[in-house]
């Protein structure tokens, strides 16, 4: 179970602005959050709001103009092995076979070649692509593809796994398919997850927690903890609660659209 | 690597009878234009069979002349192609190389290599060097310039995806890199093969002992246009020859990409 009280992830008052040609652009203004060991934090806004600039930060690939990241109270100076990303866009190496792919981490980290078989078969089982193994990823699908791009982030055993809009470009029954993908992964092996999305029952179905974001530059607007066990019942989506739940992120998204277009 | 699909109706056996077909018709009408209505005299451009002829009589030394040549543009290509390959990833790699060699490269790139024959030739004599320095130097550019291009190219989400799983720099560039590249570096090999031969020849032409320009060059003088043609015959021989033989060879290292070959 998670342990909310020990933040893994620490913004403390972030503030990012982009250079572009046309002039600086703040992609966040003073964000703070936190996320708690093994808890999953979703965070929901609308498109081009900032949250992946969120967490490009805890990756590491983007530095912040003011404030701190922090992730095991010490700050972020660049990507690392202890924080897988897992994108939108298809970020499986096409050059590796499946199996070859789920090694990458595990090899950089100097793995023995036997011990490295076995974390690579052991997620190859659990993930289902046991007959995929030497297939190369052209070969697969989009969804598949997503399960190997997810395998590979585990197989590295990172402490904390960063989420893009995952499975932003699925199709519904494959994004529910993932969606149970990892929440399976997480109860055998769990993981602090930050997971970003602009679908609100996604958000809830996965998170313990979801962040609601407003829209550029993004600050957290609002926070709900979701009452309900993480579950592997996708039926749940469809409870008076979380319907419930569901309506008052919307309102909140909503209310913040129109006090913001009034400063455009 | 997306591509346009063309519309393919013929099985791949109807597609290779159509390209020998149009071949043949090239060769039908040359025959017919020479040998068959004498339209054209064979001082203007002699028939296949003055060309066959020709081939006959000189069967020895030709393959001699064609040998010399092949031997040249294989070790011109090898060299300055894999010399601009590494070249290429070292600048890539360290902004302070880039910044030293991209002004010169920048200030060569654009003259014909042909340009440079006759310094070649005065600082390096009619022998092979100068030949290999010219033909290597124009696949090396062209390498350089292709290599630069194809690891700027690579998705910014593979370095990414490589930088979170903890692989650092030299990691990077051996297994995500270099990699990556490969289909665009066949391309620009391709590229560069072909401009081995026709520097080559060039350099040939200009001044040898051996080799086909020079033998092209001597025929030229007793206006013995059948040699010529024949010469110019074997030379796109061995360049779609050695093409085939570059695309063979490649052929497995680009099996991942998505194209359809």
């Amino acid at each position: 179970m998670p342990t909310h009280n020990v933040p893994k992830i620490v913004l403390d008052n972030v503030y990012k602005v982009f250079e572009t040609p046309q002039g600086p652009v703040e992609a966040l203004r003073h964000t703070s959050l936190q996320v708690g060991v093994n808890e999953i934090v979703c965070i929901v806004g609308p498109s081009g709001c900032g949250k992946s600039t969120i967490l490009n930060l805890i990756a590491g690939f983007i530095t912040p103009t003011e404030g701190r990241v922090l992730v095991n109270n010490k700050p972020v100076v660049g990507p690392g092995a202890d924080r897988a990303v897992v994108f939108q866009q298809d970020s499986v190496f096409p050059w590796l076979t499946v199996e070859k792919n789920l090694e990458y981490g595990p090899r950089v980290q100097g793995i023995p070649a036997k011990e490295r078989k076995e974390i690579v078969a052991a997620l190859l089982h659990s993930v289902g692509l046991e007959d995929y193994a030497n297939l190369l990823p052209r070969q697969l699908s989009g969804g598949m593809k997503k399960r190997v791009d997810l395998a590979r982030a585990y197989a590295n055993r990172p402490e904390i796994l960063l989420m893009d809009e995952p499975f932003g470009a699925l199709d519904v029954m494959t994004k529910e398919k993932m969606q149970l993908e990892l929440l399976r992964l997480w109860e055998r092996d769990a993981r602090t997850i930050v997971f970003v999305t602009h679908d609100i029952e996604e958000a809830l179905f996965v998170g313990h927690r979801v962040l609601i974001m407003t829209a550029r530059p993004a600050r957290v607007a609002g926070e709900i903890v979701v009452p309900f066990e993480i579950s592997l019942d996708p039926h749940i989506k469809t409870s008076a609660e979380f319907q419930r739940l569901r309506e008052n992120i919307m309102d909140l998204l909503l209310s913040h659209e129109n006090g913001n277009g009034a400063t455009k | 690597m997306s591509s346009v699909t063309v519309t393919r109706t013929a099985t791949p056996w109807g597609r290779y009878a159509l390209s020998l077909l149009s071949l043949l018709i090239v060769l039908v009408a040359w025959y017919i234009l020479t040998d068959v209505t004498e339209e054209i005299s064979s001082l203007y451009l002699p028939s296949p069979t003055n060309v066959w002829d020709t081939l006959v009589q000189v069967r020895s030394t030709i393959l001699d002349h064609s040998l010399v040549t092949l031997k040249r543009v294989v070790l011109s290509f090898a060299l300055g192609s894999l010399l601009g390959v590494a070249v290429g990833l070292i600048m890539s790699r360290y902004r302070i190389v880039f910044a030293l060699l991209e002004p010169i490269i920048e200030a060569l790139r654009p003259v014909p290599p042909i340009a440079l024959i006759p310094f070649f030739i005065l600082w390096f004599g009619i022998g092979d060097f100068g030949k290999l320095l010219l033909a290597g130097e124009g696949c090396f550019m062209v390498m350089v310039v292709s290599t630069i291009e194809a690891v700027r190219n690579v998705p910014r989400i593979y370095i990414q995806a490589a930088q979170s799983l903890g692989a650092r720099n030299a990691y990077i560039y051996r297994t995500v890199v270099i990699p990556a590249i490969i289909p665009e570096l066949i391309a620009g090999f391709r590229v560069a093969l072909a401009l081995a031969f026709a520097l080559m020849v060039a350099a040939e032409l200009m001044g040898a002992q051996q080799g086909l320009g020079f033998m092209i060059m001597v025929a030229r003088r007793s206006l013995n246009t059948s040699t010529i043609l024949l010469g110019i015959i074997i030379i796109g021989l061995q360049a779609a020859l050695a093409d085939q033989v570059l695309r063979r060879l490649t052929k497995r290292l680009t099996a991942w990409t998505e194209r359809d070959r």
